[in-house]
Formats: structure tokens, C-alpha cells, sequence
């Protein structure tokens, strides 16, 4: 599949981007995670108190090991050596390398790690593939038998496929951003003109018009902290004199704030509004960071919106949530060709589910009985959202 | 709809979006479990019986009680509900390694109690408010005779309080802690679009300071009058419920009312006051336990012979619960509460207490009168109930191919 060049594993986000104080994206560390994933479900030989298959696995440059060529259907547990001078990533898939069953995204020259799961009767090999571009296959091994508790087999996902949902979303990204400027705009000019009351009614539109993006945080890079940052994590909270954006404008103009002070901020705003679209052309988004944000959108939504810890005297997170619930779809949608393929169900409950929670959100405002379906719709979306990340995560070459 | 063999996930979203049916789930099946070996962790305490576990158990040192709002969107949700409490205790409650986790999943399980789950003597009962028997899932035919929303009783202290009521309660208790929250995320995390937490009590249980009951945080043995419901002669008299008589629905042979009420304690005030003071007020005597007119926790007091109250006043905590005359024998409640301590309150005071919790055949006849007859008692000044709820804890799940509620939703 493609050119394996793999890059050697990079576990920490770039450094040179400050996280916004409050939406912080989970660092992309997919392949560390998976590795403690893997780790932790382990029924190894240590857990289930008898023989499984498995055992030791060297692999190098001649092949990707040996496993046995039969053994009973049910828990199986390799210890993976990488005996060769590069890096490698061990795939366990069907030997038609359509599915992938189990994997360790990388293992160091000399490094050891563990390789287990629960896999039913059928035949399985293990696929090697080296930071070198060099792919080795083991011999298959068959396992027979009934079990319970066996994994499901993914289509592995190439790399190259995120960059038609990428190239997608930047799409639908540039063209929103205009009606953005325009609201924010709007906002400055009524408080230029001093009618604070236009500007609170003008305020959520055009806060709507940014959340709505929400995915696009981290592509936004310190633009979202000056565009939509709180009051957490300032020296001065609420009276900062650097807090800015959307929430600095909300608090003033929900807290007898004067025209005269909040002029500067809505000055900014569109300030900032404007050199993040200048900047948008620039600006990259991480092929890998779309899949965790059709999860994190929403995550960040209940924590601060939601929960209604990211109101500033509006009173509008729920509006906010379904800004956020918008942005989600959007990005589920450019998703969707590769989820679909993949696993069609999820895909059906996650649509299925952003119904849903879109419709709880529906006016009016709701009661305490309306309101705990919510709280129980979206918690029960998440669960759901958080499959496309592993699901989507990059296997070239599995 | 279903596209092939149900992962793990596939369980999940079967749970939460309703695209599969719950026999579906059946398949899966912790075994092997490690702990099993005679350890402590390895306690088992089988799910399945004519009665749900966790009632006439002896008590664990752990518990949680959590009152949740069913937000299922109909009934055939509702059935999809019991099938998944039903399908998540058993595996709890069996233990064993933790199922693998397919490469597009996150974990199967939070991990915390480690890669093999031990059973530890667990036990989950799943019980019913009266708002779930309003018109949302057409039971109102099915309501437990006697179950209804937790009155106000004189001495409490519910105003404003948000743990009251709930349409479902979960008491989960176990033999640590950690077993105790790992099945509370395990549930909530499968159930999420079903019901949506309302409430939630912890609790511990003390262990015998020297000798036998064990004590309250006022300081008292507290449980001494259980009814010995290890005679199921007792417990068929006092605990359980008998479909069909006195107006109960079929479907709760075998079930419980179950009552709990978290009960602040002003330990502050308490150790401010004489020991005689407190003694004369409970009727017994701290350090063993015994009635004021005995000698051991064991004995009974003899009313009769004191008809006045000199020794035992008449207001006495115990002599008010539980007369001891055959007029109020049928009122014995199985009580199985907890102590908890949840941090402080305003004025710096600890926020202590006891999770009350007691089952009954008939709430009416056992908890209701036993609380009336209390109404005014001396102790009311160092004590305040703050919240609960009643519920009816369902029947027992009775083999592979039953579940709970199967009875309430025939």
C-alpha cells in the first residue's frame, strides 16, 4: 500500500504552538497511546494463568518472525524483538493484509514489546514494516477453535486517504471564515456607535459564526486564544487586562461594561479575525488531528459548554454546544467515505446520535427532564466519537 | 442493520444507539478469572438467584449509591436498558481478564482495577423509583403497591436538597473501593443514552470495634436488632416481597422496598454532649453495645419491666425503632447502612453521616411506621436527613436467559 517510509515516531505536538487555555486537543500522540492500549489489554500469559499461544518474535531484515503455524483460537501473546537497525511497526492481519487485528506502531533497534489480543479460528500473519520502506511477512498461523471475546479486524487506513477530507475541510473552513469578519465587524460597529444593546444581540451571532469551526483550533494556532480564549489560566482572571476575544467582549458587555472600554476589544477582534484569515493559507492542519477532532469538538463542549463553565453573562453555552454539535457534523461528513467503509454501524450511530442531540438542543430552552436527556444524548454520542480516532488512525503499509 | 458479529464496540453502540438486541450480547463472557484462587479479591458472590444479591448479603466494606433519571426514549429502550445492567453485572460480578481491545477502540474497560477484574465480592442491585411507573413507559399498571416518592417526614432537612428521588437506584458494594467506582464507570459508560446520574452517596463500613456491630460515627453499634435473615423463614416474613398479596403486582415476588436516606450526622455537636446523655438517648450503651438494662449487645431489652423508662427512656432511639411487642414485630426492617464522610461544610464542620439504607417487604408497614414512631425523638437534634430516595430493588435474575426486569416489562 504506497511507499512505507514511515516517519520515526513523534509523540509530542509542535511544540512551537502554544495550546489555547482552554481547548487543548490531546497531543497526537496516536502511537504512544496505542502501544499503552495494547499494553493494557493484554491477556497475557501472566493474566489468563495458562499457555497461550505466542512467545517470543524476533524480527529483522530476513523476516517478520516465525510465530507458530497452528494453535488453539482465543488469547494470543508475542513478545516482539526488533532485531534489524531500523525502526519497525508490527501489523497481526489476515494474510490477505486486509484486516488488521492487532499492531505495534514502532519499536526501537534492540526494543522489545508486547503484541497481544483475542482473535478467533482463522488464518493470521504478521506483517513487518521497516522505517527503512522494507514490508516482511511471516509465514501464517491458523488458529482453530471457538472463543469469546475475539477482536474485530479493521481495513487498515493508508495515510494518503486523510488528504481528501483535509483538502475538504480546509474548503469549508475558507469559506466561512468571511461571514466571521462579518459578524465580528457588526459587533465592533455597534459599539462604536455606542448601543450596547445591539452589540449583545450582535455578540452571539457572530461568537456562533467562530464556534462553529471549533474543530479548527489547533490549525488557528494562538489566533484561538486571542479569538476565544477564557479567563482561566490569566494572571488577572476576569480582569486581565490581556484577556481578549469573544468571552473578554461577553463578560464586559454582560457586566456594565462602558462603549469607551470594550471598544479596544471588539477593535481587536476584527483585528484578529482578519489576520487569521490572512494567515488561514498558511496555517496546516494535521492530517492526523481531523479524526480526533470529529471526537474532541464535542469532549471540549461537554466540559466547558455544557457544563456551562465557559459563561461569561450571555447564558448562550447551549447555543454554543450546538455550534460546536455543527462543526462536529461538518467534520464527521468529510470523514465519513473512509469511516464508512470501515465500519458502516459506527457511522449509523454517530449520525444517528448527532440527530439526536441536535434535536434536545431544539427551542425552548429545556426543562430539567429534557435537559438530562441531553446531558445523557451527548455523553452517549462521545462514547461513539471516540472509535474514529483508532479507527482512522494512519497503518500504511499494514 | 446489524453488519456482521458484534465487537466489543459493537456491544457499546448496541447499548447506547439501540442497533442491536440484547441476546446479541450474550456471547460475551469474561472466564478465567484470575483472583479466584481463595484470595480476598477473588470472592465471588453469584449474580443470579431468586433474589438480587446485595440485600441479605452480609455487608461488604464498600459502597456507592446512585440514584439515576431514566432518560431512555421509550420502552422498547427501557428493555435494552435492563438487558445491558443485566449483561455488565454479571460479567462485574464474575470477574476475569479484561476483554482485548481491537485496534479501533479505545479501551475495553478503564482499567483500574488492572488487566484481570477481580470479583471481589461485588454485588450491583438495580432498583425503581415511582416516577419511572408515570406515563413516560406505560407501567403505570406494573407500580409496586406500596412504592411512592419519599415523603417529607418532620425531622428532615430536604429543602432545596438535589439527592431526592430518581427513577432507577444502583446500591453497589464491594469488598475495596476501587471495585466499588471501576463497575460504577463500567455501567455508566454503557448506559449513557439510557438513564443519566442524579445522585451519588459513598460509603464504608467499620469493622467490629472490639466485637460485633459494627459502629455508627456517632459511636454506636448501629444494626444490633437486624431480624437474622439468614432464617429464610425471617427474611420471606420481613424482606421480601410476595406478588399477588395485599395488591402487589405478580412481578414483585421476590423483590424488596428498599428506603435510603443520607443522614448528616453533627458529630461536632454529638461529642459535645455527655456520654450519659447520648446513652439514655440511644438506649444502649456505647462501648458494648449493650441496652442500658443489660450487660451484653446480645441482650433484649425488657420493656415490660421497666413500663415507665426509667432505665430505658421512653423516647429512647431503640425503644421507639423497635418496641419489641408483637404489634410492631411485622415493622423490622433489614437495615444495611453505611458510614460516609464527604468532606466539610460551610462553617468548617465535617460533613458526615450515615447512608441509611433498609429493605422491607412492605415499605409502608415496616419504614414508614417505624419513621413515624421516631418523629420528635431526642436524637433528631444531632442528625439530619438531607436526602434519598424509595425504591422497590427488582426481583432476581433466575438463570443465563433471564434479566432484570424481565418480570416488570413481561
Amino acid at each position: 500500500m504506497g511507499e512505507a517510509t514511515p516517519n520515526p515516531p513523534s509523540t509530542a505536538a509542535d511544540p512551537q504552538r502554544r495550546p489555547p487555555p482552554r481547548l487543548r486537543l490531546r497531543a497526537r500522540a496516536g502511537v504512544l497511546a496505542l502501544v499503552l492500549a495494547a499494553t493494557a489489554a493484554g491477556a497475557g500469559p501472566a493474566v489468563a494463568g495458562h499457555r497461550v499461544p505466542g512467545g517470543r518474535i524476533g524480527v529483522d531484515a530476513a523476516g517478520c518472525g516465525s510465530p507458530p503455524a497452528r494453535g488453539p483460537a482465543g488469547p494470543v501473546s508475542f513478545r516482539v524483538t526488533d532485531r534489524a537497525p531500523n525502526f519497525v511497526a508490527v501489523y497481526l492481519t489476515d494474510p490477505s493484509g486486509r484486516k488488521v487485528y492487532a499492531e505495534i506502531p514502532w519499536i526501537a533497534p534492540a526494543g522489545t514489546q508486547p503484541l497481544s489480543t483475542t482473535l478467533a479460528a482463522g488464518r493470521y500473519t504478521l506483517r513487518c514494516v521497516f522505517s527503512d520502506g522494507a514490508v516482511r511477512v511471516s509465514h501464517p498461523m491458523a488458529l482453530s477453535g471457538r472463543t469469546t471475546g475475539a477482536v474485530a479486524g479493521y481495513r487498515p487506513l493508508p495515510d494518503l486517504a486523510m488528504t481528501a477530507p483535509v483538502t475538504a475541510y480546509r474548503a469549508w473552513l475558507k469559506a466561512a471564515l468571511p461571514r466571521l469578519a462579518e459578524g465580528a465587524r457588526a459587533l465592533d460597529a455597534d459599539v462604536a456607535r455606542g448601543d450596547l444593546a445591539a452589540a449583545r444581540r450582535d455578540w452571539l451571532p457572530a461568537h456562533l459564526d467562530y464556534e462553529r469551526l471549533g474543530a479548527a483550533y489547533n490549525s488557528f494556532g494562538d489566533f484561538d486564544a486571542a479569538l476565544d480564549g477564557t479567563a482561566d489560566g490569566l494572571p488577572g482572571a476576569v480582569h486581565d487586562p490581556d484577556w481578549t476575544g469573544f468571552h473578554a467582549i461577553e463578560y464586559g458587555l454582560w457586566h456594565g461594561r462602558t462603549a469607551g472600554a470594550l471598544r479596544p476589544l471588539t477593535r481587536r477582534l476584527v483585528d484578529d479575525v482578519r489576520k487569521l484569515t490572512a494567515d488561514f493559507p498558511s496555517e496546516e492542519i494535521d492530517p492526523g488531528d481531523l479524526p480526533l477532532r470529529a471526537h474532541e469538538i464535542l469532549e471540549n463542549a461537554l466540559q466547558f459548554q455544557l457544563t456551562g463553565a465557559a459563561d461569561y453573562g450571555s447564558g448562550t453555552t447551549l447555543a454554543t454546544l450546538g455550534a460546536n454539535v455543527e462543526g462536529t457534523a461538518e467534520v464527521v461528513s468529510v470523514l465519513a467515505p473512509l469511516i464508512a467503509p470501515r465500519d458502516p454501524a459506527l457511522l449509523r450511530a454517530i449520525r444517528g446520535g448527532l440527530a439526536q442531540v441536535t434535536a434536545d438542543l431544539r427551542p425552548p430552552r429545556p426543562d430539567a427532564a429534557r435537559r438530562a436527556r441531553l446531558d445523557g444524548d451527548l455523553g452517549a454520542l462521545l462514547e461513539q466519537l471516540s472509535s474514529v480516532p483508532d479507527l482512522l488512525a494512519p497503518r500504511t503499509s499494514a | 442493520m446489524n453488519p456482521g458479529p458484534l465487537g466489543r464496540r459493537g456491544f457499546l453502540r448496541g447499548a447506547t444507539v439501540g442497533a442491536a438486541g440484547a441476546a446479541a450480547f450474550g456471547g460475551f463472557r469474561l472466564a478465567d478469572a484470575a483472583g479466584q484462587d481463595g484470595s480476598a479479591s477473588g470472592r465471588v458472590v453469584p449474580f443470579e438467584g431468586v433474589h438480587q444479591a446485595g440485600i441479605v448479603t452480609p455487608q461488604q466494606a464498600a459502597a456507592t449509591f446512585v440514584s439515576f433519571q431514566v432518560v431512555a426514549p421509550d420502552r422498547e429502550a427501557l428493555r435494552e436498558l435492563f438487558g445491558t445492567l443485566t449483561e455488565r453485572v454479571r460479567l462485574l460480578t464474575s470477574g476475569g481478564p479484561v476483554p482485548a481491545t481491537d485496534v479501533a477502540s479505545v479501551p475495553t474497560d478503564s482499567g483500574t482495577l488492572g488487566p484481570a477484574l477481580p470479583p471481589d465480592g461485588l454485588t450491583v442491585t438495580v432498583g425503581v423509583g415511582a416516577s419511572l411507573f408515570d406515563d413516560r413507559y406505560g407501567l403505570a399498571a406494573r407500580r409496586p403497591a406500596r412504592l411512592t416518592k419519599m415523603p417529607v417526614f418532620p425531622d428532615d432537612h430536604l429543602a432545596g436538597s438535589t439527592e431526592v428521588h430518581g427513577d432507577l437506584s444502583l446500591q453497589i458494594c464491594a469488598d475495596s473501593r476501587d471495585t466499588v467506582m471501576h463497575a460504577l464507570r463500567d455501567i455508566t459508560r454503557h448506559t449513557r443514552a439510557a438513564i443519566r446520574p442524579l445522585w451519588k452517596a459513598d460509603g464504608f463500613h467499620a469493622e467490629p470495634r472490639p466485637a460485633g456491630t459494627a459502629r455508627n460515627q456517632l459511636g454506636f453499634m448501629d444494626g444490633t436488632g437486624n431480624p437474622d435473615v439468614a432464617r429464610p423463614d425471617v427474611a420471606d416474613a420481613l424482606v421480601w416481597t410476595r406478588g399477588g398479596a395485599g395488591g402487589e403486582p405478580a412481578w414483585t415476588e421476590g423483590g424488596s422496598y428498599q428506603v435510603v436516606r443520607i443522614i448528616r450526622m453533627l458529630v461536632e455537636f454529638w461529642d459535645r454532649v455527655s456520654l450519659r446523655e447520648q446513652e439514655t438517648m440511644i438506649g444502649r450503651r456505647r462501648d458494648s453495645g449493650a441496652p442500658l438494662d443489660g450487660a451484653r449487645e446480645s441482650d433484649t431489652p425488657d420493656y415490660p419491666a421497666d413500663p415507665q423508662g426509667h432505665v430505658i427512656p421512653l423516647d429512647a432511639h431503640i425503644r421507639l425503632a423497635n418496641p419489641r411487642d408483637r404489634a410492631t414485630a411485622d415493622q423490622r426492617m433489614l437495615r444495611r447502612g453505611y458510614n460516609y464522610d464527604r468532606g466539610l461544610d460551610a462553617v468548617g464542620d465535617l460533613d458526615v453521616g450515615l447512608i441509611f439504607c433498609c429493605y422491607q417487604q412492605d415499605v409502608a408497614r415496616q419504614f414508614r411506621a417505624v419513621q413515624d414512631r421516631l418523629a420528635g425523638e431526642p436524637l433528631v437534634d444531632y442528625i439530619q436527613p438531607t436526602g434519598g430516595g424509595y425504591f422497590f430493588a427488582l426481583p432476581g435474575v433466575r438463570g443465563a436467559s433471564d434479566r432484570l426486569g424481565s418480570g416488570l416489562l413481561a
